[in-house]
């Protein structure tokens, strides 16, 4: 396998040429190279916020870590507002991905019965505003309007319903050989029986899929905390609460107040944001690998449907 | 005999249409309740014109929020807007009632006559709701408070009989008439039998709640175009100003010179974006000369990983790598013994570039995907195929995958040019400083600044904010459907 390839079909030999070792180990190279450039700011932020932080405050700190300590971890819990923050990203991507995920998978299967009353005109009215968008200040004044301002619903309502996962269930269910259905139904159980017991049992895998996109979309959501909790700074995300410390140095100064309580050495801004910029992704760093594959069906489905 | 067929018959495409009346009512008031303009319980002009019967209803914080102080001081009672709040579910409630006869009206004889007993309780409940909003519009008018003047409590809380309450009432009353000529027209004896509705309909009902959310989340949002046409004066009141705003973005030399610098950015973005889309192409093609399955993977994991990451901590990680103390100034100093002491993201003239070259980083191992699944859909003997006939690695690469890949290519492109003008927010806001934003402004930042973060708020900012957010929308949807006609005429294919 090192040196020769061999074809599918067995047959032919492919010697590699002193040419094929050079391209290859090009090819190796550059694309060691793009991967190690994509995660290096993420170990980069890693190890410093676990180095020492006086080293760090100097710059100290470029390829390994220096004097490692967990303490900045642990004086994130003196760090005003951020453990609400917390909870509230938790708590709403949790929530709002459930109901998003089950409402989807409802819409889905409903939206394959043909015999739905005007079925095609109500699929589309559902599907439309996947294509427009109305911009910051109309949807503004209509969550306003709506009461969703300063409210925590604000991140779970407008998210239940989202027309590009609806299309992906229904087309997965759309896959599903009919006969299942019908056996079913010369059985006895009704619309939502079937729904319960057979479909979304046989739909998990793309439910996945949505769950995960989903999930990840949530945690990094941001505009709807910036724009809509304009009075209620305690609803917060995580997300937002990060940018606030990134730009806002006033904050840094309440964060460094908080770091003298916490008996950690040399606390500072730069440590602080490092710290809470791992915190903020660690839920996905670690999750990602092991479900990269559903993320990559999850775009070859929305592909399929182009 | 024949006759009392004839009659039944009559009867029954009465009720029939009837029936169709109150499915319409119940739509048309379950929609009223989300529209702010169409609020009955605006009894005094403090409540903000933003209030929605439904917001009424569910909050009571937003009822009272311009009124705090003259209820700190007396000079309206708090309870008012308790039992406004109160009336407001009443109201609500007597809706949904009829909503649930509207539904049930779908069902069999048995379902129907169900349904029938909510429409009287429906319109009743509604009823009840107006009387007691009525009440409290009373009680503003004349206030118990006798220790300052009326007139100064009039200007205080100014009392506004809403012209939305006879609406709200047509409504109450119709829902009872229809409920007597629909049972006048129903032999009124309750069947037994089984409660059950049609299948098309209970299917259609299944679904109602999504179309509903869609409704009020997605299409409700249109209403606020609305604004693009009016001017709001300090007081709070509209009036219609017609082409007002979008004559004044191109009239207004500051404003213009702005919007022209802006729509520059955006061009500019969105072209080098497109220009380097094929930039995944290239990494899916020389990724498939991988054939190391462990290289392969961690590859693909490290290189899209990115794109999962907010564009809030990428601009975390390139502060601590470009900012005057982050890592690229430390190693400069390593070097050469002096730190450049400036911060990268702070030069105006590299932004575009900056803000590629972080798309492409972010952007490039993700979009990748698609074409590597499709190059390992190719067919492998057109590869046989051309070794045989001499080819060698770049040409098979050249002239057997790049062809094969073009036709998802061409869609790509296509939805790109569709959403030339749309950006993104986030990308711009994050690396937007005052250094920078003349090159940075992109029209969806360009709103959010108007929008959200106008320093010299102006009469001008929001409704301006609306006129750019409106053209661009109607614009985006002219763009998509030119791609998407452009697709079926070459490719015989449609891409939404």
């Amino acid at each position: 396998m090192a040196n020769s390839r061999k074809h599918r079909d067995g047959g032919t030999v492919h010697k590699n040429t002193p040419a094929d070792y050079v391209f290859y180990v090009i090819n190796y190279a550059v694309f060691m190279l793009f991967a190690l450039l994509c995660f290096f700011p993420f170990y980069y932020l890693f190890i410093n916020t676990v180095s020492d932080n006086g080293e760090v405050f100097r710059g100290a700190i470029t390829i390994y870590p220096k004097g490692i300590h967990f303490g900045n971890y642990t004086a994130l819990q003196y760090v005003a507002n951020l453990g609400r923050s917390v909870w509230i990203t938790v708590s709403s991507t949790v929530i709002s991905t459930a109901i998003m995920v089950f409402a989807s998978a409802f819409a889905g299967y409903i939206f394959t019965k043909k015999n739905m009353w005007h079925r095609r005109l109500w699929y589309r009215f559902t599907i439309i505003p996947m294509y427009f968008n109305a911009g910051l200040l109309p949807w503004f004044l209509n969550m306003h309007s709506l009461g969703l301002t300063n409210n925590y619903l604000a991140y779970i309502l407008p998210n239940i319903v989202v027309p590009f996962n609806i299309i992906m269930v229904k087309t997965y269910i759309e896959s599903i050989p009919a006969d299942i259905e019908e056996s079913a139904v010369i059985d006895g159980a009704g619309t939502l029986k079937i729904f319960m017991k057979i479909m979304l049992p046989l739909s998990i895998p793309i439910l996945a899929t949505i769950t995960i996109f989903g999930a990840v979309n949530r945690w990094n959501a941001f505009n709807d905390s910036l724009i809509l909790m304009t009075t209620s700074p305690k609803l917060f995300t995580l997300q937002h609460r990060l940018y606030i410390y990134l730009t806002q140095s006033n904050n840094l100064e309440q964060l460094m107040r908080s770091g003298i309580k916490s008996n950690v050495q040399n606390l500072n801004q730069k440590v602080v944001q490092y710290t809470v910029s791992v915190v903020s992704t660690l839920p996905i760093v670690l999750v990602y690998p092991f479900m990269q594959r559903f993320f990559i069906k999850g775009i070859m489905m929305g592909a399929v449907k182009g | 005999m024949e006759k009392t067929t004839e009659n039944t018959a009559k009867r029954n495409k009465a009720e029939a249409a009837m029936y169709w009346v109150v499915r319409i009512l119940a739509v048309a008031a379950l929609v009223i309740v989300f529209i702010s303009e169409l609020n009955p319980a605006r009894i005094t002009t403090g409540i903000h014109s933003s209030i929605s019967l439904f917001t009424s209803a569910v909050s009571k914080s937003k009822l009272t929020y311009l009124l705090a102080a003259p209820i700190r001081m007396g000079y309206v009672e708090d309870s008012v807007f308790t039992f406004l709040q109160i009336s407001s579910i009443i109201i609500l409630l007597g809706i949904i009632s009829v909503c649930v006869s509207a539904a049930l009206s779908f069902g069999n004889e048995k379902a129907r006559q169900i349904g029938l007993f909510f429409l009287p309780s429906g319109g009743c409940a509604t009823g009840a709701g107006l009387l007691g909003v009525y009440l409290l519009y009373k009680r503003i008018e004349n206030p118990q408070n006798t220790s300052v003047s009326l007139e100064f409590l009039h200007k205080q809380v100014p009392p506004n009989f809403p012209w939305q309450f006879w609406l709200y009432l047509g409504f109450a009353i119709s829902a009872v008439i229809l409920f007597i000529s629909i049972s006048a027209a129903n032999k009124f004896s309750l069947r037994k039998g089984k409660f059950e509705i049609t299948e098309k309909y209970r299917l259609f009902l299944y679904a109602f709640p999504i179309i509903l959310l869609t409704f009020i989340f997605s299409y409700l949002t249109l209403k606020g175009f609305s604004m693009a046409f009016y001017e709001t004066s300090n007081t709070g009141i509209n009036t219609f100003v017609g082409f007002k705003w979008f004559a004044y973005l191109f009239t207004d030399g500051a404003v213009f010179e702005r919007f022209i610098r802006v729509i520059r950015n955006t061009l500019v973005m969105s072209g080098l974006g497109l220009i380097t889309s094929w930039l995944p192409v290239a990494f899916a093609v020389f990724f498939s000369e991988i054939k190391n399955n462990a290289v392969r993977k961690v590859v693909q994991t490290l290189t899209t990983l990115p794109n999962f990451i907010s564009w809030i901590l990428v601009y975390a990680v390139a502060l601590s790598l470009f900012s005057t103390s982050g890592l690229l100034n430390h190693v400069i100093e390593a070097f050469t013994g002096t730190s450049p002491e400036k911060s990268w993201l702070e030069i105006n003239n590299t932004v575009w570039l900056q803000m590629l070259i972080w798309g492409i980083w972010k952007g490039t191992g993700w979009s990748a995907i698609i074409y590597i699944a499709a190059i390992s859909g190719i067919d492998q003997g057109m590869y046989e195929a051309a070794e045989i006939d001499g080819a060698k690695r770049f040409g098979k690469m050249w002239y057997i995958t790049v062809p094969m890949l073009i036709p998802t290519y061409s869609v790509m492109l296509l939805l790109a040019f569709a959403n030339v003008l749309s950006n993104g927010l986030d990308q711009y806001l994050v690396f937007s400083n005052p250094k920078n934003i003349e090159n940075i402004e992109v029209l969806d930042l360009y709103v959010y600044n108007l929008g959200f973060n106008a320093q010299g708020n102006s009469d001008a900012t929001k409704p301006l904010a609306t006129v750019i957010s409106m053209s661009k929308t109607v614009i985006s949807l002219a763009l998509l459907f030119i791609a998407n006609w452009t697709s079926k005429s070459i490719r015989g294919e449609s891409i939404i």
